[in-house]
């Protein structure tokens, strides 16, 4: 960290080496009263959620700074909370970690986790030692919705669970020089949009119903069935007259193919955009994070399917160096503990292949560890007592999820089957899951959601680089000449610096600088075999400014030495991007050996 | 030890002074940048045409150092796919000869009497990299953006190359090293050439750039001012984690600024730059897939690149005299260009030219000979500083000289107006070849009680396609949409009354259409509309024979 004063190590102290400051237990017995009550069984707009950050701002103050990176296309205003206690210095001036969620507009509960981070910190910081260190010690970017447009346009417009994914800069999806002209049409005037279903003579169809539940259509192809039904896709009309439906609707780009690493063009990869970065969402964001190199580390949420995913995006980029990928899974590994019904994957091989992903670029770009979070498991339903797969997995989990309509919610999430006249098929039936089943968590459980991911993130920021220089020794070689020793320790399972950082030269490397007056610094390197200290790394140049290319591992020690001539008071100095700096005086050797 | 471009100019010229006069015959060559105009000036020329009839100005951005990114419009007009050419001249700032000769273009354009413009709008950006050039004119390097830290060391802008002799001039050291890679010419002591142990060759020297290792890492120059390169900053092969490259494509705002012009105008049929790569003196064969990190376009775009650039350098006839004109030496393909992202992004017909080179011997080419024996007729010897000792306080004794920025890669301003006659050729000779739709093979069959059978077929007459082959791949340029009109009560039987073609190539490229449709009694015929917002449109009645 460049721009602040060293710090002492007293309020850096690691996890186990802690000073305890005794607090009451507030939360023990059920008694807890929060400071801001927040109702974690729903979803907010984008100015609401912006409102509760004005309140956690006003609630605790001296803790949240707002700030506006940028606007939207439509011109919504992009908040984004910098949290951290401000007695112990500014969020910039810390190891801080990025939050975010909703980069598809649909995929809204991410905002709400990214909240209840913020919120849960907050109100834990007097009776919580670790949530109190936290905010002491790191700082937190918390930007709820990288797609402001699309998530308003997600609650407010007619849509599916799965509409609504694109920011709202028109685009011509269909190619015939109009834009966004054949969007989805609610037919029936209920603010939903549903499926579209058209009966046809028996042989004539490509489905039909399902003996145990005439609600589900199943399709004939594979069967002996004969079929009455015709699926004909979302709610709409050939708005366009081209013979196609719903075709180009509101946006339809995906921001989360826009990022610089590994970028391809439109051609190539779907929804890319016109160039990296050219929406004025993701760009706010990455000139953000391009002028704070103090992030350490990234979460980006999204729905759904129970997932922490990291890069690469695809397999050309080749594995991510192994010391990189070991502290990768040792969180994402403890992930999976938290999260029931999520699993740690690898983007492009256990998903899907993507090119210019944001979780991808702020590793491939920027050196920073970061996940992504699909929130929400279809499993989760019935907490896991339902298959998942099986023979016949599609009409299972359809009647599954019908089961749960009926049951848990007494029928709430589904549109029943009704008539309705179309210009261009006739009388057809439109009916299916309303949008808030599917991909969000029910109301019920979306705290628990909130919870387990926001935990997930602070585990991830505990673990952000912790380097402290613990010994600086001189050793008499006699001559006039000493041998300084300086050994530097990272608590923290992430390192100073990725490996990817380190080969790729992304960043500033971590400085080791040896001051003292009068003294002549002769050589200075890395220290490797502490049993034969005349053969470390030594520097070509500047030898008592020593540039440490791969950081201090995470869970490691990394020696630097030098040979000086001269008597004066020797000082250390740690300076580095993604660690706090120190600064140690050196002492002179109690033993040979150093 | 002073910087260059922190030296006095009165040093300068006292400097330039001393120089030994060269014994060669006196030549009416002046040496460049001699009676170049500057960056500054020609942009200052620009804008004075603000306001003449046919010309707009455009200011599309501003430079790090407050110069503006100009752009020309002439024979800017509406009208639904009128086509245009865009000149972009010294994207990278390195080649002032490109900006001499895209300001000679633009005064003619403003005269208003080029045959082009009655076929297609001209664009024209005559200086792409303003701070660059200025600085190549005035310091003698191209000054490159935002500081970066070159060398990874933690400072910015630390190491430049130094003019060491105060001479004005940033050259070459030699060192003397057995142990280095070059050896002098036998034959002419300037020329150096690299050690070839296949011949025997026994290394002298090593060559730098003039400087001294300002911080003390055994680098000479590695860090020297600015950083970001406009021509490595494009999306198409941008290198991630090259300094030059920039923190992401197109972070820099004049880069930024060009390409939303260029993407908002899918008129733009033909892109000519004037830069430091040449892809008409040598076209390339082209692929028949162009991958994501292709340097080659589609074979159908190569053959008409091939096509135009015989324009200006005609095969050899056999029998005849071939042609005197020297190609350009091309720079190598770099990596994140505007021509590039132009060509496999923005989906355009690209013409690259270096504009001019030195005279070749045998070859089209010329070789470091070549050039030195062209110094010596062209500039008396002037464009070449012989080695003097100097003694250098890190490296000991070593010589300075070599070649003057600028002699290699840029003619006499004398030779100017006639490369600027050339090009303003070139463009008028465009004229004809503009992407033109024609409906033809018009049938139509009356089947009775109103019922006809149409069939029509949308010709491309021009030379150029509706559409690059590359720009249909990329799918982000309009397509034809072709149009039945019935008239009131005309009933659509078969067919569609709206549809899409993709691309017609040029010289004949066609599609055919079909319809059946029923006219009401009396009415007149149906009409066929084909409107495109690269190719213009066209119509015709559907009458029957
Ligand atoms: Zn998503």
């Amino acid at each position: 960290m460049m721009r602040r004063p060293a710090r002492t190590t007293l309020l850096a102290a690691g996890l186990a080496a802690a000073c305890v400051v005794p607090v009451a237990a507030q939360e023990a017995g059920g008694t807890w009263q929060p400071k801001l009550e927040i109702p974690w069984n729903r979803y907010y707009r984008h100015a609401e959620l912006n409102a509760w950050m004005e309140r956690m701002r006003d609630t605790w103050p001296g803790f949240v700074e707002l700030r506006e990176i940028g606007r939207s296309y439509e011109g919504r205003p992009m908040v984004l909370m910098a949290l951290t206690n401000q007695a112990t210095g500014a969020a910039d001036d810390k190891v801080a970690m990025w939050v975010d969620g909703n980069v598809h507009g649909n995929e809204v509960q991410g905002g709400e986790a990214a909240l209840y981070l913020a919120w849960w910190l907050l109100e834990h910081y007097e009776t919580n030692e670790r949530a109190r260190k936290l905010l002491d010690e790191r700082a937190f970017y918390i930007l709820p919705s990288q797609n402001p447009d699309g998530r308003d346009h997600w609650f407010d417009a007619p849509n599916t669970a799965s509409s609504s994914r694109s920011g709202k800069r028109p685009y011509d999806n269909d190619r015939d020089g109009l834009v966004d002209e054949d969007g989805y049409d609610d037919l029936d005037g209920d603010g939903e949009i549903g499926m579209m279903r058209k009966r046809v003579p028996l042989g004539e169809g490509t489905h039909y119903q399902d003996p145990d539940d005439p609600r589900i259509l199943l399709p004939v192809r594979g069967t002996d069935k004969q079929g009455d039904w015709l699926l004909l896709g979302s709610e709409g009309i050939d708005n366009d007259g081209d013979g196609r439906i719903n075709e180009d609707g509101p946006g339809g780009y995906d921001m989360n193919r826009n990022w610089p690493s590994d970028w391809q063009p439109p051609h190539i990869q779907y929804g890319a955009g016109d160039y990296p970065l050219c929406f004025p969402e993701t760009r706010a964001i990455a000139d953000f994070l391009l002028a704070h190199p103090n992030v350490a580390a990234a979460q980006s949420f999204h729905n759904s399917g129970g997932m922490i995913l990291r890069g690469p995006g695809q397999e050309s980029i080749g594995p991510y160096p192994a010391a990189d990928v070991a502290a990768y899974d040792e969180l994402g590994e403890e992930g999976e503990l938290m999260l029931p019904f999520y699993r740690y994957m690898i983007l492009w091989q256990d998903l899907y292949p993507v090119h210019g992903g944001f979780v991808n670029w702020v590793y491939e770009g920027l050196g920073v560890f970061s996940f992504s979070n699909e929130l929400w498991a279809s499993p989760q339903y019935f907490g896991g007592t339902r298959e998942r797969t099986g023979e016949n997995w599609y009409a299972t989990n359809r009647r599954n999820q019908l089961d749960w309509n009926d049951s848990v919610m007494l029928g709430d999430v589904w549109i029943d089957w009704h008539e309705v006249e179309h210009p261009l098929y006739g009388t057809i039936e439109i009916g299916g899951f309303k949008r808030q089943h599917g991909r969000v968590a029910p109301s019920f459980m979306i705290e628990e959601m909130l919870h387990r991911n926001a935990m997930f993130c602070a585990r991830h920021a505990e673990e952000m680089p912790r380097v402290e220089i613990v010994s600086a020794t001189a050793e008499d070689l006699g001559g006039g000449l000493r041998r300084v020793v300086a050994v530097l320790e990272n608590k923290a399972v992430l390192p100073s610096r990725s490996a990817w950082a380190a080969r790729n030269h992304i960043g500033r490397p971590d400085l080791v600088v040896l001051e003292g007056d009068g003294v002549q610094v002769l050589a200075g390197g890395r220290l490797a075999d502490r049993f034969r200290p005349q053969r470390f790394a030594m520097a070509d140049s500047e030898p008592h400014r020593l540039l440490l290319e791969e950081g201090v591992p995470g869970r490691g020690r990394v020696r630097c030495q030098w040979i000086v001539r001269g008597g004066g008071t020797l000082r250390v100095r740690y300076q580095a991007e993604k660690a706090d700096d120190r600064s140690a005086e050196v002492t002179a050797a109690d033993q040979v050996g150093g | 030890m002073v910087s260059l471009h922190r030296l006095p100019a009165g040093i300068l010229f006292a400097f330039c002074t001393f120089l030994p006069l060269p014994a060669q015959q006196k030549s009416t060559n002046t040496l460049p940048p001699g009676g170049y105009l500057s960056a500054d000036d020609i942009l200052a020329h620009c804008g004075e045409l603000a306001g003449k009839d046919g010309v707009t100005v455009r200011e599309l951005a501003r430079s790090a150092e407050d110069r503006p990114l100009l752009l020309l419009g002439f024979g800017e007009r509406g009208g639904v796919g009128r086509q245009a050419v865009l000149v972009v001249a010294d994207p990278d700032g390195t080649r002032p000869v490109a900006s001499q000769v895209a300001w000679g273009l633009a005064q003619e354009l403003a005269a208003g009497s080029s045959p082009l413009l009655e076929a297609a709008t001209v664009y024209l950006v005559p200086v792409a990299n303003p701070d660059a050039s200025a600085h190549l004119l005035a310091d003698g390097f191209a000054w490159r953006g935002a500081p970066v830290d070159e060398d990874h060391d933690a400072r910015s802008d630390e190491d430049p190359p130094d003019d060491l002799d105060g001479d004005g001039l940033v050259l070459k050291m030699r060192i003397p090293d057995p142990a280095g890679d070059w050896l002098a010419d036998p034959n002419d002591d300037r020329a150096m050439r690299r050690a070839d142990p296949a011949h025997g060759d026994r290394p002298t020297s090593r060559l730098l750039d003039e400087g001294l290792d300002e911080d003390g890492d055994r680098a000479f120059n590695e860090d020297g001012p600015g950083g970001v390169r406009l021509e490595a900053n494009w999306p198409h092969r941008w290198r991630e984690h090259e300094p030059a490259a920039g923190p992401y494509p197109l972070s820099e705002p004049l880069n930024r600024a060009l390409a939303d012009f260029v993407l908002e105008r899918p008129n733009i049929a033909v892109v000519l730059v004037f830069g430091a790569e040449d892809g008409l003196a040598r076209p390339a064969e082209g692929v028949a897939e162009p991958g994501p990190d292709s340097t080659e376009p589609p074979k159908e775009d190569a053959d008409l690149i091939r096509l135009l650039a015989e324009r200006l350098y005609p095969e050899a006839k056999d029998g005849e005299q071939g042609p005197p004109r020297t190609k350009p030496r091309s720079a190598p393909h770099g990596s994140g260009g505007f021509a590039d992202w132009a060509r496999f992004q923005a989906g355009r017909l690209v013409l690259e030219s270096a504009l001019w080179s030195p005279p070749a011997g045998e070859g089209d080419e010329p070789t470091e000979a070549d050039l030195l024996a062209w110094n010596d007729a062209a500039y008396g010897g002037a464009g070449f500083v012989s080695w003097r000792p100097f003694d250098h306080p890190q490296l000991g004794p070593v010589e300075i000289g070599g070649w003057k920025p600028l002699v290699r890669d840029n003619p006499p301003v004398e030779r100017i107006p006639a490369l600027t006659e050339t090009w303003a050729g070139f463009l008028a000779s465009l004229a004809d070849d503009f992407a033109r739709l024609e409906w033809s093979g018009i049938e139509v069959h009356d089947l009775g009680e109103g019922v006809c059978e149409a069939r029509a077929t949308l010709v491309n007459t021009g030379l150029l396609p509706t559409v690059t082959e590359m720009g249909r791949r990329t799918g982000r340029l309009p397509r034809i949409r072709i149009e039945l009109q019935l008239p009131e009560g005309g009933v659509l039987l078969g067919g569609r009354d709206r549809l899409f073609a993709e691309r017609l190539a040029g010289l004949g490229g066609h599609q055919e259409f079909r319809w059946l449709y029923r006219l009401p009694l009396g009415s007149g015929p149906a009409r066929i509309h084909a409107e495109s917002l690269t190719a213009g449109s066209v119509d015709a009645a559907l009458e029957v024979e």
